[in-house]
């Protein structure tokens, strides 16, 4: 397959009102299999609620850093 | 003959059939393009069990038959389950055909018991299909993702697609085989009904629908060729002769670790 895969990130949280919290990564080729992978790798918990995203639609807020996240694997610093 | 004797041969062949589907899923753990694949078959594998004995145990409390998958006896062409799954999925679009067509079709008898009189599966029918849902939407993702890369993967999925097709649409039967079920409430849609939804949901999936042996008629989605139906086995719910590799058979059942079993 050509396709490269793409790195999501995974947000969760168990109750209602708690803050999502980031609870891992994950590679698939597309959105609607990292929606499955998921669900099926990050299921020891019962979670009320459960995001996927494109670790490249993150955009980091820090006044230093600018554009999508580093990819994986790459500790981005002020210095670069 | 009531409408619940009837109900018998269509819930052995769920619970064969899921307990061939679980067992190639769980071969699929290793193996697949990715290890994420590999989890989410894992975990397919597991509810596909599951479902299994939730089945068994509705066979065994409404119609006295015990069927103990790891001291079952049957040979291979005593068992009601669909065709494609006889033989071990060589190459991952087997795999795929199998979670698209195969489990796609069980889900979809299931769901015509939903809101039926049969309340014994009427009432685990929800949950099932929630957990199936993740089951469909894994094939979906893997389906598109082939059809689009094109080249000789998406051959080889078409070839599978089309095979697979055609044992689930033996599946359903003949039309009008099961009127008197419908007819008494125990199931809420009939099986030629499935078969066109199962028919345009690959439809749907696929670029190219004559492709995997589909073609749009009057009545909706249905395969180019029709079954041969005069051949049809009502208790196997199969056209085709012979049943599951007896190997497969073997390592479901544990055979060669007979002797470490519990009494």
């Amino acid at each position: 397959m050509a396709r490269p895969e793409q790195v999501f990130e995974v947000f969760a949280r168990i109750a209602p009102g708690d803050p999502m919290s980031h609870i891992g990564t994950l590679n698939a080729p597309g959105i609607e299999l990292a929606r499955v992978y998921a669900w099926r790798i990050y299921d020891e918990e019962d979670w009320v609620d459960m995001w996927v995203a494109p670790r490249v639609a993150i955009l980091s807020a820090h006044p230093d850093q600018s554009g999508p996240l580093p990819a994986p694997g790459r500790i981005q610093t002020p210095a670069g | 003959m009531t409408a619940q004797d009837d109900l018998r041969p269509t819930l052995v062949a769920l619970s064969d059939t899921k307990l061939l589907l679980g067992y190639h899923y769980g071969e699929w753990t290793f193996g697949p393009p990715a290890i994420e694949a590999g989890i989410a078959a894992c975990s397919m594998a597991q509810e596909e069990f599951g479902h299994t004995r939730l089945l068994h145990g509705i066979l065994k409390r409404e119609f006295e038959l015990e069927i103990d998958p790891l001291a079952d006896l049957r040979p291979p062409e005593a068992f009601a389950s669909i065709a494609f799954l006889d033989r071990r999925l060589e190459s991952w679009s087997g795999l795929v055909a199998a979670n698209a067509v195969v489990d796609v079709a069980l889900s979809l008898v299931l769901s015509s018991f939903e809101g039926g009189s049969f309340q014994p599966l009427a009432r685990v029918v929800p949950k099932m299909l929630l957990e199936e849902r993740f089951h469909a939407e894994h094939a979906d993702g893997w389906v598109r993702l082939i059809e689009s890369e094109g080249g000789p993967v998406r051959e080889a999925l078409r070839e599978a697609l089309a095979a697979a097709l055609r044992d689930a649409a033996a599946f359903f039967g003949p039309p009008g085989h099961d009127a008197e079920l419908v007819r008494a409430g125990a199931r809420t849609t009939d099986d030629d009904a499935l078969r066109h939804r199962l028919c345009a949901r690959i439809a749907g999936l696929v670029q190219e629908p004559s492709a995997v042996g589909l073609v749009e008629g009057t009545g909706g989605w249905a395969l180019a060729d029709e079954p041969a139906w005069n051949e049809w086995d009502p208790d196997r719910r199969r056209l085709a002769a012979g049943g599951p590799d007896q190997g497969m058979l073997d390592e479901l059942r544990g055979t060669k670790n007979v002797a470490f079993k519990t009494a």
